[in-house]
């Protein structure tokens, strides 16, 4: 039932994998995430392969080479959002055991905001350099966002379904919910989610627009997870690590345009209803505004990941719509008594849009695996523009 | 699979508002009468050179159509002070399709309170709004050449603005234009994404996550798709002919198709009249090559077979396809012989269409100009024919429409979308029967406030 995600039997997570400044796998992020250090570097400038714009961020790259686990063949020619989403595909495949699933019934849900960006640059500059008569056919499917999604359909062979999300922070639960719903709605019976970011001038500029130096740290890397029915994970003898358990998403309600700006009220709204309908039985009743998340006998999950901390708001410069956003979800859930615990990830990793909101994802479902059955643990996401997106993990049944 | 047409008035999800902004004509009006009259968008291109690419003319909104100018939609919409900075291209173009749908569907007024939060957004679109990134690399290869080193160069030039340029601010904005404060998703699944996107509005519905769903794609006419698609020799310089014997590629095309989608049930409530329902669409992935369409069509007729499946609609029942249809020699073989073997001897009697030959490869709003297309015909009875074709490919064994319109054969149409590296997607669509009740403009909507 499309991204109705509890329709068709439980949901769970199969799969995990991360790429990050921490190193290879959720276990290394996790250790980072614990530690609570930035891993992002000073400003230094970002660079626009081959050349170099004059724009400066701090950037939390995954040292990993994508060709340390994919080999060097069929990578000439992509981008590195392409090689981070190819490798992490790869080792969440990996993950998935010796009967991974079967390529007919694998979907791949691919999330980003960068993707194609630094394709079109790279494609039009060279033409511009090369001559527009001259220009490398090779690079051109790369201004296509969904190229990336395609290289992961074509190197796992997954035939039920390829698409991309073009979200920001809120794409970790929106491409999560999406793929459920493909479950659910039996359109496939495993889904690829994969997520991952890469730090060029041209998404500095146009995510964080206006005064020089708005952007936060910004995070390069990738995320990615395994979606299965659970009947169809028991059957294949994957371990469950946490169940996909509710999903919310909202819009502020509110006008932003031609120079108007949102203030904090309107995103904290989205951001309630967003959590609100996260935790309503079945996750999909509507939640009115006002209605708190958590309240009315709803069970709180005891821990929310969220992207930054409520305190973040006043070390960020730039769009103040942003600057609202990004601190939504703490400051809501600082206010609940009594507060859940909450982590904020980009604090550790930096801001990666995509990568990070499916990173936090990830997170979530480590923690509910280890914790086992009982463990709740919610995604609370936020976009630029004040969209706000929830997705509560669940620890899975005993003996499954 | 059942027999017949499932009750689109009873269980599916409605198309009640239509809006496109597109090379032949901004509204749905306009639109239809000359796609009907088969006529042509292709002119000389005014905003770039197009000569390097071996064309002169291309498939642009003409100026003056409603919202191709930049920043008009904004401002005449949701207000704002004069002077304020304007939104790309693509954002414009969409605006101005979601507002002609909403006014369209009779939903005039703003949503308020739990209404708006039971509405939702999904856009679509391919590059983006190519046209800002492509004015600011031109700057920085200037700022380069004049000093011999890009990176000496200025990356924030006066004018030059990339806010609300990401692909995934589509949605947001839409929503936060039209007040919809529910789900806003943007997919951009390259030529294919406008079927998508109404799929998941579809879906939206059908969940109830959603009582009202703006769905569609944008795309703005793009000097780097044009160059591109030059470099792979896939333009045609005398345009899009589609399933013609002489077609030789696409045209770039650009514009914005928006469709309101509502539960059949809340829009009979409001008095809204239904254009036609979504049934249900089919999925499917080639795995094959980035560019390249699998030669054997496999992953097409599966995504047409699921789509019929999911709708409860028999092949027999189908009484047009709006096809893909994108005029290259190989893409318009694969989809002729994968309809030849999904519809087996009903393929060569059924009116097959592409709307690529009225107003190009509008790349992510191309899909949703297809179910438009499709709506349209089943509303009007009548399948407009591919511009551009004069004598259809006798090799393809199908029945393409050209010249003039041929009548609709069935209660369901079929639209076909492929993308750039094998996403495909078709959804079928039902016929409904007028409403005779109310007049959905009266009251400005919202019945489940």
């Amino acid at each position: 039932m499309g991204l109705d995600g509890t329709g068709d039997g439980t949901i769970v997570i199969t799969g995990l994998a991360a790429l990050t400044a921490a190193g290879v796998g959720i276990a290394a992020a996790r250790d980072a995430l614990r530690a609570g250090r930035p891993l992002w570097a000073a400003p230094a400038p970002v660079a626009l392969e081959p050349r170099a714009a004059n724009v400066a961020a701090r950037v939390a790259a995954c040292g990993c080479d994508p060709a340390a686990i994919l080999g060097q063949t069929g990578l000439r020619g992509l981008d590195r959002v392409t090689r981070l989403m190819l490798a992490c595909a790869r080792l969440v495949l990996d993950s998935a055991g010796e009967e991974p699933p079967a390529p007919a019934g694998l979907a791949v849900v691919a999330a980003t905001a960068s993707a194609g960006l630094g394709g079109l640059y790279d494609f039009f500059l060279d033409a511009l350099a090369q001559g527009l008569r001259f220009a490398d056919p090779g690079r051109f499917p790369n201004v296509m966002i969904n190229t990336a999604a395609s290289h992961v359909a074509i190197r796992s062979g997954a035939r039920a379904a390829c698409l991309t999300l073009a979200a920001d922070g809120t794409a970790g639960p929106d491409a999560c919910a999406y793929g459920a719903g493909l479950l659910a709605g039996g359109r496939a019976d495993a889904v690829l989610v994969v997520a991952a970011e890469e730090v060029t001038a041209p998404l500095v500029l146009a995510a964080w627009p206006g005064r020089r130096g708005a952007a936060p740290p910004l995070m390069d890397g990738a995320a990615a997870l395994l979606l299965e029915r659970a009947r169809d994970a028991a059957r294949a003898g994957r371990r469950p690590l946490a169940v996909v358990a509710g999903y919310g998403s909202a819009s502020p309600a509110g006008r932003r345009m031609a120079g108007r700006r949102m203030g904090g009220r309107t995103c904290l709204d989205a951001a309630r209803r967003a959590a609100g309908a996260a935790l309503t039985p079945r996750g999909d009743a509507p939640v009115a505004p006002g209605d708190a998340p958590a309240a009315g006998g709803r069970e709180a999950p005891s821990l929310v990941y969220v992207p930054w901390p409520a305190r973040a708001r006043p070390r960020f410069a730039g769009d103040g719509d942003w600057r609202h956003a990004a601190s939504t979800p703490a400051r809501l859930w600082a206010r609940r008594r009594p507060a859940p615990a909450i982590v904020a990830v980009n604090e550790v990793f930096g801001d990666g849009l995509a990568a990070t909101s499916l990173l936090a994802v990830c997170l979530a479902a480590d923690h509910c695996a280890r914790r086992g059955p009982g463990a709740r643990a919610l995604v609370h996401a936020c976009g630029r523009l004040g969209q706000s997106s929830a997705l509560l993990c669940a620890g899975p049944a005993a003996g499954k | 699979m059942r027999a017949g047409v499932r009750t689109a008035e009873r269980d599916g999800v409605w198309v009640t508002g239509i809006g496109l902004v597109s090379p032949i004509g901004a509204g749905r009006a306009a639109f239809w009468a000359s796609a009907l009259a088969g006529r042509r968008g292709f002119a000389p291109v005014a905003r770039f050179d197009p000569r390097p690419y071996g064309l002169d003319s291309a498939y642009a909104v003409p100026a003056g159509a409603a919202g191709a100018r930049r920043g008009a939609t904004q401002r005449e919409w949701v207000g704002g002070r004069e002077g304020a900075p304007e939104g790309p291209r693509a954002v414009a173009l969409l605006l101005a399709a979601g507002r002609q749908a909403l006014a369209d569907a009779g939903l005039t007024r703003r949503p308020r309170g739990p209404a708006a939060t039971r509405c939702a957004v999904v856009a679509a679109t391919g590059i983006g709004a190519s046209q800002a990134h492509e004015a600011m690399a031109r700057s920085w290869h200037a700022a380069g050449q004049a000093t011999g080193h890009a990176s000496n160069g200025s990356p924030t030039p006066a004018g030059a603005r990339l806010g609300g340029t990401l692909p995934g601010d589509l949605a947001p904005l839409l929503a936060l234009a039209a007040g919809f404060a529910g789900p806003a998703l943007t997919l951009p699944v390259a030529c294919a994404a406008g079927g998508f996107a109404i799929a998941a509005g579809f879906d939206l519905v059908r969940a109830g996550r959603a009582e009202a769903v703006l769905a569609g794609g944008v795309d703005e006419l793009s000097e780097v798709a044009m160059c591109g698609f030059a470099r792979l020799a896939s333009l045609d310089p005398a345009g899009c002919r589609p399933f013609d014997r002489d077609r030789r590629g696409i045209g770039v095309g650009e514009g914005a198709a928006v469709l309101v989608l509502e539960r059949a049930t809340t829009a009979a409530a409001r008095g809204a009249r239904p254009v036609a329902a979504i049934l249900g669409y089919g999925l499917s992935a080639d795995a094959h090559h980035i560019t390249a369409p699998d030669p054997s069509g496999a992953g097409i007729v599966h995504a047409m077979r699921r789509a019929l499946d999911d709708a409860g609609v028999a092949a027999a029942a189908v009484g047009c396809v709006s096809a893909h249809g994108t005029g290259t020699p190989a893409g318009d073989r694969v989809e002729a012989e994968a309809l030849a073997a999904c519809f087996g001897a009903h393929a060569a009697a059924l009116p097959i269409t592409s709307i690529k030959g009225a107003i190009g490869h509008t790349g992510g709003a191309a899909a949703a100009f297809g179910v438009a297309v499709a709506a349209l015909a089943l509303a009007g009875g009548w399948v407009p024919p591919c511009a551009g074709t004069r004598v259809p490919d006798p090799s393809l064994g199908v029945n393409v429409v050209v010249d003039r319109p041929q009548a609709v054969t069935g209660r369901a149409a079929l639209v076909n979308a492929f993308a750039f590296g094998g996403s495909n997607i078709s959804l079928v669509l039902g016929a409904c029967r007028r409403s005779d009740g109310g007049d959905p403009g009266a009251g400005g909507g919202w019945p489940w406030a």
